[in-house]
């Protein structure tokens, strides 16, 4: 039986994470002649958790994906000795069901291939609740949020609203709980730095759509350490003062950083991938912390950087276009 | 009845014994639970671990060790027991200190690096030498402590 002790989690898991991808294995994976040849090499390595590749069909590397991320995160699950930290990374996994099933009900039609299980949340209860319209046995923040877009989509539906408004619901919950378990570990520093990116990322993506400010608070996450208020002003500024008014508090720098590149190149997609550089190098920092939940998540967020980067590459073989690979933890 | 030395000195042999076999069941916990990790998820690196986790035990030999050699110094071993004055009990308990407190600390210390080498092992199996020597390194400061509790057990006169 597993025991909740941080030196046993971290032993399974250092043994684990021999097991993930490297850049050089992913590589020639994407080398390989053709997508069977791809998905073979892939199996070869253990991926997915021994699945054969008789049991497949040519085009069925996202059941290998899901399948291997199922067993990642089941085990941290298992091993994680603080689940309420460790839940908050699989929140994700619980906004998607929740987004997939609200939309699901609005449209009439069933969800069961796009539903992932092993979130925080369990589908049966999000089905129930979402399906009965009663959010009484959800976390507070995502129970208000749901009841208010209830509300508002008695008169209007607007996808992209309430899928920011869930987005929303999800940072909320995590600067409560963080705030409970009065946490100031890496954990914080993590979700206050991705809270700071995507509302600086929102800033500019509604100046170059057009949004009014209103819009643009609809948008904009709780937890980070920079004010809202900082966000809002700098709707209207010349974009080339953006870095100097972002950079505020521990995580400013590097999102200034990030904000100058913007403005030299007018690259929009380098600031998601100076993000995820970002989150990763938070994640790398506690990687040799021994007696801490650091390897804990950077192995279950290095799982899921890993299956974005095999989306890309066997994307990249399906559509013929340049390979780009995600940040790696491994 | 005990004298208030003869007393003071089986105080000593149990701070050396006790407090250095904390240390070490501390240490060997630590390193175990990290060890039970690894040879979960890959059995063949059983015996690569088993010496990594065993090195914070020596810290309860050394500490017995001293305990040992006091309590025979007192004459409890063949039942004749020595009424010491208070200056030799005092000087027995002050020597139980050293690898008592140094082999407490150094156990528990030696456990986090053990378990350390036991994931550096997990992920590098060919490096576990090197595991064993930082572990050992832990070591130096519990030899010190068994040392200088040694040669002070010895310098008391009956």
């Amino acid at each position: 039986m597993p025991q909740a002790s941080y030196e046993y989690a971290v032993g399974r898991i250092s043994e684990l994470s021999t097991k993930m991808l490297d850049s050089a294995q992913l590589r020639r994976i994407h080398e390989a002649p053709d997508e069977k040849s791809a998905l073979a090499m892939l199996l070869e390595t253990g991926y997915g958790g021994g699945i054969s590749q008789d049991q497949l069909n040519d085009t069925e590397i996202d059941y290998v994906i899901r399948s291997q991320l199922q067993l990642s995160r089941r085990m941290v699950w298992e091993l994680t000795p603080a689940p309420e930290l460790t839940s908050l990374f699989f929140l994700q996994v619980d906004v998607h069901n929740i987004k997939s099933l609200l939309k699901a009900r609005l449209l009439d039609r069933e969800v069961p291939d796009i539903l992932i299980e092993d979130g925080a949340l369990p589908i049966p209860l999000l089905k129930d609740c979402i399906n009965s319209k009663n959010y009484e046995a959800l976390p507070e923040a995502f129970k208000r949020t749901l009841n208010k877009i209830e509300a508002e989509l008695q008169h209007d539906i607007d996808p992209l609203k309430f899928s920011a408004q869930i987005d929303g619901a999800m940072f909320t919950h995590i600067k409560n709980v963080l705030d409970q378990q009065k946490d100031q570990s890496f954990v914080r520093k993590f979700f206050s730095l991705s809270a700071d990116f995507q509302n600086a990322r929102s800033v500019i993506r509604a100046r170059l759509l057009g949004w009014d400010a209103d819009r643009l608070k609809d948008l904009l996450l709780d937890g980070g350490e920079i004010d809202h208020s900082v966000f809002v002003e700098s709707f209207d500024l010349p974009k080339e003062q953006l870095a100097v008014k972002f950079n505020r508090g521990s995580n400013g720098k590097i999102i200034s950083a990030a904000v100058e590149e913007y403005v030299t190149t007018g690259n929009t997609p380098i600031l998601k991938r100076k993000m995820e550089t970002a989150l990763m190098n938070v994640l790398r920092n506690v990687k040799w912390e021994m007696f801490s939940l650091g390897p804990i998540i950077g192995y279950l967020m290095g799982r899921e950087a890993e299956a974005k980067a095999l989306r890309v590459i066997f994307g990249a073989k399906r559509g013929g276009f340049e390979l780009e690979l995600p940040e790696l933890y491994a | 009845m005990l004298s208030l030395g003869t007393a003071l000195a089986f105080f000593g042999a149990a701070i050396a014994a006790g407090l250095a076999g904390i240390g070490s069941a501390m240490g060997v916990g630590i390193a175990g639970q990290a060890a039970s990790g690894v040879v979960s998820e890959d059995p063949d690196k059983f015996g690569s671990v088993l010496v990594l986790q065993a090195l914070p035990g020596t810290q309860g030999i050394y500490g017995l060790l001293i305990a040992f050699i006091i309590v025979l110094n007192i004459g409890a071993i063949d039942g004749n027991i020595k009424d010491l004055t208070l200056f030799q009990g005092l000087s027995l308990l002050a020597a139980g200190i050293p690898i008592g407190i140094g082999g407490l600390m150094s156990g528990i210390y030696q456990g986090k690096v053990a378990a350390s080498g036991i994931y550096l092992t997990a992920k590098r199996p060919e490096e576990v030498g090197k595991g064993i020597i930082l572990t050992a390194m832990v070591e130096t400061y519990a030899v010190l402590s068994l040392l200088i509790s040694f040669i002070m057990v010895n310098g008391v006169k009956f």
